[in-house]
Formats: C-alpha cells, structure tokens, sequence
C-alpha cells in the first residue's frame, strides 16, 4: 500500500508539469490575446533578430526578440539575446532584467552568468551583499546543480523503473531480495528530481525579486513622495526584493539589507 | 767637493753654498763667465748598459729654469735625474758650477743626437751642443760553458754589462731571455724564463723595461719562492744564474716573432768589497752598491699555424687537452623557472682564453650568459685546472627538452691530430599549463595576457525550444506517455495478479491447469533415473506421472483411481477412445516393467517414456476446458 501510495505521489508531482488540459483558456480579464506563434516562427523570428544583431542593428533585433516574447514564448536563450541587445542600446536595467530571467530558467548556463556579472558590475550601486545562511546557500546550490534535461530524465526514468519493479513484485511468486530495494530507490530518486524540478519549474520557495529599470530612484521609509521621507536613492540596474506591495508602491530589500519605498513603475520583477 | 740628489737637496745646498761663498768673498773674487755644455757618460753603450746626459752650468750657483730631459727613445729609455753643485777655488778665485745628470738605460743598437738643452741661469738663456751617442750592438756572449746545476741556462745569445768589466772582455752581468721552444703552433704554450748570470754581488734587482710581447698572450708564473741560485759557466767562467721572472707565451698569430728586450737595473756590490765572493743575490749591511742595468737580447719564436685538415667546427682554438663535463641542477622544473646548466672544463693550454661552449639550446629555452669561474695554475705546459660555464636556462613552454650535448674541440700536440670532448645531452622535463604541446610554438615568450576591455559574451544562436506560459517541461504527449505507460504497466500487473488468484480459489481448475506441468516433472525425473540405471524407478515415476495426471484432471485422490473406471472417467472429461486405450496401455506396461523380472534395457525405458509424454500432451489437448 505504501508503495503505491509512493507511485501515486510521484504521478501526481510529474502529472503537475504536464500542460493543463485546456491551454486555450480565454483570458479572464477579457484583454485581447497575443497572436498565436508557431514554433517555427518564433525560430524564424529568433534567427532574424539575431541577423540584426549581427549588423549592429540592436534596435531592429530587439523588436524580433520582442515580437517573439509577446507572443508569449519565451526561452533562456530568447532572453539573454534580449539581454545583449538591451545592453548595446545602453539600457543597462534591462538588461540585467533579462539576464536574470534567462538566469532562472537556466541557471548553469556560464554565458549568462559571465553577461550579468558584467551588467551589474556597471551599474552605478556598490551594494555590497548581506552574508547569506550557508543552508540557504547549500539547499540553492543543490536545486540549481542539476541542469533541466538531467531533471527530467532522472524523474521520469526513476518513476518508470519503479513502475515496472513494482509490476515485478506483483507478478513473480518469487521475486529477487533486490526487487524490492531497486523499486524503493528508483522511486525515491523519481520523487527528488521531480521534487527539484517542480521547486525549478514553478519557482517554489523563490523570493520575488525586481530589477530597477529608472535612471535613479528615490528610496522613501514610507510608501510616499514626501521628500522628508527619502532614505537614500538607488540607480538603474539594482537587483531588489519586494517583500510587500501597496497602492503602485513596493517595499523593497537591497541585497545589503537596507530596506524601503520606491514607485512600482520604476521597477519591473523577473 | 758637495753632491746632493734631487732639487730639495739643491735647494738646501745652495743655502749652504751661499753662505761659504760670501764668506769666501772675503778672500776671493768672482771671475767666472757663465757657460753651459752637455755630455754623456759613458760615451758609448751598449743594449741594457746605463748611461747618463750631463749638463754642466759653470758660473753659478744655481739655475732659474732647469733643462728637460731629453727624448732619447727608441734607443734609450730614462731612468731618472740627480743634481749637484760645486765649488773650486783656485788662485784665490772661486769656481762655481751646476751639474745635472739624467740617466738613461740602453735598449736599441743605433746612433743618434742628443739635441740640445735649454735653460736660463745667472739672468740668461743658455743651450748646449748637440751630443753624438751610439748603442753598440750587442756583444758577443760568452759561451756556455758546463753547468754547475739542473737547468742550467741555454745556448741563447747572451748579453750583458756590468762596470768594471774584468779585463778580459767578458760582462760580470748578463741576461738572457730562454724560450723552452723556439718553434711553436698557434696557441701553443711557451715556458718563457729570464735568467740573469752574475760574477757580482746582486744586492737587489727591478725590472725597468718589460716588453711588449706583440703577438702573445702571456700569463705570469710565480717563481714560488726565493731564487733558486746555481753555479754554471759562461766562456770558461763561472757564474752565479738564477731565473728571475718566468711567463707562459701563448701566440695569438703565425709568423716570426720577436720579443723584445727586457731591462733590469741591478744593485751590485762594490767589486772592492772584500765580502764580496764569485756572485751571489741579497743585500748586505756592510757593502756599498752601484746600479747596473742589463738587458736582454730579443728572441725570436717561429709561430706555426694548425693544420686546416681535420679541424672540427667546434673548434675552440685551444692547443693542449681537454675534458668537458655537463650537468642540469635538476630533472624537472617548471615552465617559466631557471635551471642551471652547469658545463665543467677541466685541461691544459690556455684555459683563461678557452671561450665558454657553443650549445644550440632548444627555441624554448631561454638562455642567459654564462657566469664564469676557474680554478687554474700555471706551469711549464701552460694554465691547467678547470673553468665553470653555469648556464641560467628559463623553459618557457613545458614539454620534455633535450639539452644538447657539448662539444669543444682541441688540438692535442702530443698527437698532432684534433679531439673533439664531449658531454652528453641531457634531458628536462618541463611541467607547467597544458597550453602547447612540447615543440609548439617555438620561439614564442609566454606573456601573460592582456585584456583591452571587458565586453558582454555574444548573443545566443540557438534559439532553443520555445515554451508558452501553460507548456510543460517536455512536450505534452511526451510527458502523458511518459506517465501512463508506466502506470499502465502497473495496472495490467496489478490485473494479472488478480485473475491468478481468483484462479487459485478454484481448486479442481487449478489441479487441472497444473496437471500436465506436474506430470512433465515427474517424466523428467523418470529420465534422470535412466542414466543412473534404476529402471524400476523409472518406470515408477513414469507409472507415478500417468496416475498423478488422471488424477489432477478427474479432480480426484492418486489413492482413489479405480482402474476400471478410468477409461470411462477419461472419456467422460472429453479424451477420446484411442487415447484413453494407450494410456491404459502405459499403465499396465509400467507396472508390468516395475515387477517383472529381469531388467529392461534402457532404449525401453526411453521409448515408453516417450510414448508418455505423447499421451499426456494427447490428453491435455482433448481434456482442455
């Protein structure tokens, strides 16, 4: 019984990735819809913003970059290249934006890592980052080790293996002592891989953080424009978390630990 | 009359000289012309003989300019000058005069003019006349007589004066250059010994003149030592000889050579001395001494080039012996570290000019100039010991180098043919960064690199795949099947698993599904049975299985079977007439093969258990439910 509650478990965290049923939901706020963009469009579309790119047209291959992007695709490489061409264009705080978004989704990528490192070297803030739990960083670093393909090969083929083991067990009268151990671990390593996955995937347990996209930002103790208030300011670029938001303000956390104010149009979130 | 040496002395003299004259103006009067002249003394010389230029300025006391001394090279070299003033008194009138004497040493034979002098005294300009002077050419030697000790000198021309010449021609003083060869190679050592013969007394002794030695390389050799002193003789005389300087010549050129003479000026005991004896060296308390200068007479060396053929191209241009040794300070170092290649050269000839070894070290390597040092002593074959070459090398790429081996090539005189010595390469292991293998990139010096700007990595090329805000990580059906397939194995499992045990409930089906795999089990042993020659136990378990079978497929006890029955039974569960008569028929042989007598041979025993299996797989197909 346990065993297949363990199968089911694991069925339900793999069966969780798994596209809804209905992808073609309406949107609910009635907006009008991005137009449809097949795979090999939006390939199309790639590949022409990188043309542009490499006729220093950034501005050209930014709107390919987009054109893709608001078709509600995305991909870590579609927005690194974003990256780089807000980049060219001087627009630092994009930049950084985007490489942080590809980041996430492919956080071993060394391209994209070494393009924000750069990026935030140039920004105008030397906030220098709070020392971190070692857990915390022990527990990112095991969640970001794997890359995707392995993830996914790891947790589909440890819940097929574990399938098939445990039809062994009901089948054969006398099964081998390492059936049962074999299944045990093949399902153990399918539910952490799925595990890390789906915490990947679905950004579970990840702080919400934002990229400040305005030239310079006044940071206030309190959600207001009064200038008495203003703490200090920060420049386009900075990497802040939001801890709360209230009426178009967000209290945001600098990576130093100095917390405060800033208008919410002035930042975008990754 | 007064002498004094130098012009402080004069000066003090002329004080002296001016108080006695004006009290001997009292008695005297002054009536004397001031005139000057010049002469030599002696009149003649001959090469290494001393002789002096006199100025004497009568009338005076003193001078207001002094003459210079005069040029009389190449002839004569100058030793020195003395000066004195005197006073004559003679029929009540007072003679004063100026005496200045420049001393020379004869080198070169030839006749020349002693120009004339010039100086002011008593208010005016006075000169002298020139003076004739002649060097004699060099006197005959005396003639080598029976040496009195081990080296005695040689049979080189031989020349020398000394004052007070004995009477009868031959010099109580002489010297001689003695070369060990007079034909040498190019680079050949030259024991060079200056030997000096005396009948005198020799107080002390100094070189004045060295020569030039135009065409060699000379090294000094230490006489070690005081002079070793022996007795020979010269044209029936004896002598007192000893070396007194001694050099090693190595020609640097081919052709005749001259060395020119070399002068001493000697202090020799007064011939008075009734210390003195038949010569000796040293000095003494009790004896007065007088300069003599000697010189010896040139000596011409025949320098001979080395042989073109066989000359190796290594060829260092040393003429002796030779032996090279090489060795690295370590096996392995890494890139970008020295090493040091030590090259130790130990011979004879001339080592101090022996250049440092020609190596052709890898591109590699770097390759500093080598420190020198060496240990060498000189002797009659010339400098022997050793010198150091330490190379500071710098492997600039890591790889295994081969240091080449060193080769310095030499001529041996004593076999007049050429030698190559050799050291054998060695090899280094090179350890550093993997970037070039060994042997790339020669010539190349590893920098470190230099970045101009920092810039962003370039865009992506690959777009990769696509994924809409609702997609999976893997495609869609991909991932469906990836989840069901599994899932599906499981629950055909779980299904199968299932039907057997609501099968096993039924106990008459299941006895009659394993029916006939109990009987095949128990056909199977019987066969074993066969090999171990037990044929009534085969016939046993073949009886065993026909009874086991019937009984699984009637659903009834072994123990139950009635015989008679069977048939009917059989034919009851569907097996038709034939079959159930053949296996009656195997029954009955069976039992009639367990318990008769005698022993049924073995291709029996196979052919009804054949025969069994063949009724068994009979009756299962038509008793199939």
């Amino acid at each position: 019984m346990s065993r297949a509650f363990g199968l089911a478990l694991t069925w339900a965290a793999l069966a969780g990735l798994a596209p809804p049923a209905s992808s073609a939901q309406p949107d609910p706020l009635g907006q009008e819809q991005p137009p449809a963009l097949g795979q090999d469009n939006a390939e199309a579309l790639f590949h022409e913003g990188n043309r542009l790119y490499q006729a220093e047209d950034y501005s050209g291959a930014l709107s390919a970059y987009l054109a893709v992007q608001v078709a509600g695709l995305s991909s870590p490489a579609l927005d690194y290249n974003i990256g780089n061409a807000h980049f060219r264009l001087g627009e630092l705080g994009s930049a950084i934006l985007h490489y942080e978004r590809a980041r996430r989704a492919a956080p071993g990528d060394e391209n994209i890592r070494a393009n924000l490192v750069l990026a935030r070297s140039l920004t105008a803030d030397d906030i220098i980052p709070l020392p971190e739990f070692w857990v915390v960083q022990a527990v990112r670093w095991v969640v970001n080790l794997a890359p995707r393909p392995l993830l996914i090969g790891g947790a589909l083929g440890g819940y097929a293996a574990a399938c098939v083991l445990f039809a062994v067990v009901l089948l054969a009268r006398r099964s081998g002592r390492w059936v049962r151990p074999l299944a045990a671990t093949a399902l153990a390593a399918a539910a952490l891989t799925g595990a890390n996955l789906a915490v990947r995937e679905l950004g579970m347990a990840q702080t919400e953080r934002a990229v400040l996209l305005a030239e310079s930002v006044p940071v206030q103790s309190a959600p207001s424009d009064d200038p008495a208030l203003r703490l200090f300011t920060i420049h386009e670029g900075a990497v802040v978390r939001i801890d709360r938001r209230a009426d178009g303000w967000l209290e945001i956390v600098l990576e130093d630990g100095q917390v405060g104010w800033i208008p919410a149009d002035t930042a975008e979130t990754i | 009359m007064i002498s004094a040496s130098g012009p402080g002395a004069v000066r003090l003299a002329c004080l002296a000289i001016s108080l006695g004259a004006s009290l001997a103006g009292a008695t005297g009067a002054w009536a004397q012309e001031v005139s000057a002249y010049a002469y030599t003394d002696p009149a003649r010389a001959r090469p290494g003989d001393l002789f002096s230029v006199i100025v004497n300025v009568s009338g005076v006391q003193g001078l207001e300019e002094w003459p210079a001394a005069p040029d009389l090279s190449p002839h004569a070299s100058y030793r020195g000058s003395s000066s004195s003033t005197s006073f004559q008194m003679s029929g009540g009138v007072t003679m004063m005069s100026v005496e200045v004497r420049f001393r020379y040493q004869a080198i070169r034979e030839g006749a020349f003019e002693i120009g004339s002098l010039q100086m002011r005294a008593g208010g005016q300009a006075l000169s002298t006349d020139p003076v004739e002077f002649s060097v004699l050419a060099q006197a005959a030697p005396p003639s080598s007589g029976s040496a009195a000790g081990p080296g005695a000198a040689g049979g080189q021309p031989a020349v020398g004066a000394a004052p007070g010449g004995d009477g009868e021609g031959l010099p109580e003083l002489f010297m001689l250059a003695e070369p060990a060869r007079t034909q040498v190679l190019v680079n050949e050592p030259v024991l060079l010994e200056y030997r000096l013969f005396t009948r005198r007394d020799v107080d002390s002794y100094n070189f004045t003149d060295l020569p030039p030695y135009t065409g060699f390389w000379v090294e000094e050799l230490d006489l070690a030592g005081p002079l070793q002193v022996e007795r020979v003789q010269r044209g029936g005389i004896q002598y007192a000889s000893a070396v007194v300087r001694r050099t090693v010549l190595f020609p640097t050129s081919t052709g005749r050579k001259t060395l020119e003479p070399l002068s001493m000026e000697a202090r020799v005991k007064d011939s008075s001395n009734p210390f003195g004896g038949l010569g000796s060296f040293g000095s003494s308390l009790f004896s007065r001494t007088a300069p003599v200068g000697v010189a010896t007479p040139p000596v011409e060396i025949d320098v001979l080039p080395l042989p073109e053929a066989g000359r190796p191209p290594d060829f260092t241009g040393l003429v002796g012996d030779l032996a090279v040794a090489a060795e690295l300070d370590r096996d392995s170092v890494a890139a970008n570290e020295a090493v040091t290649l030590t090259v130790r050269v130990q011979g004879r000839g001339n080592m101090r000019g022996l250049p440092a070894p020609s190596i052709n070290f890898p591109a590699t390597v770097e390759a500093f100039p080598p420190e020198t040092s060496e240990t060498l002593i000189g002797g009659e074959r010339g400098l022997s010991g050793s010198r150091r070459f330490e190379f500071v090398l710098v492997p600039r790429e890591p790889g295994l180098i081969t240091i080449p081996a060193v080769q310095m090539g030499y001529y041996d005189p004593d076999a007049d043919e050429y030698r190559v010595a050799r050291a054998p390469a060695s090899r280094l292991v090179v350890t550093g960064g993997a970037a070039g293998a060994a042997g790339g990139g020669e010539g190349r010096t590893r920098t470190s690199i230099e970045t101009l700007r920092d810039d962003i990595r370039f865009i992506s090329l690959q777009a990769g795949r696509f994924r809409g805000p609702g997609d999976s990580p893997v495609g869609g059906a991909v991932l469906w099947a990836a989840l069901l397939a599994p899932a599906a194995v499981v629950a055909g499992a779980a299904g199968l698993r299932r039907r057997r045990d609501r099968l096993g409930a039924d106990r008459a089906a299941h006895r009659d599904r394993r029916a006939s795999r109990r009987a095949r089990q128990r056909l199977a042993r019987a066969h074993a049975l066969i090999k171990e020659t037990d044929s009534r136990g085969c016939f046993a378990e073949a009886s065993a299985a026909l009874e086991g079978f019937a009984a699984d497929k009637l659903d009834v006890a072994v123990a139950g079977l009635v015989r008679s029955k069977l048939p009917d039974q059989l034919r009851g569960r569907g097996a038709s007439g034939a079959t159930t008569d053949r296996f009656v028929a195997l029954l009955e042989e069976c039992d009639r093969q367990r318990f008769a007598p005698g022993t049924p041979g073995t291709s029996r025993q196979q052919d009804v258990l054949r025969d069994c299996r063949k009724v068994l797989s009979d009756l299962e197909r038509e008793t199939r439910r």
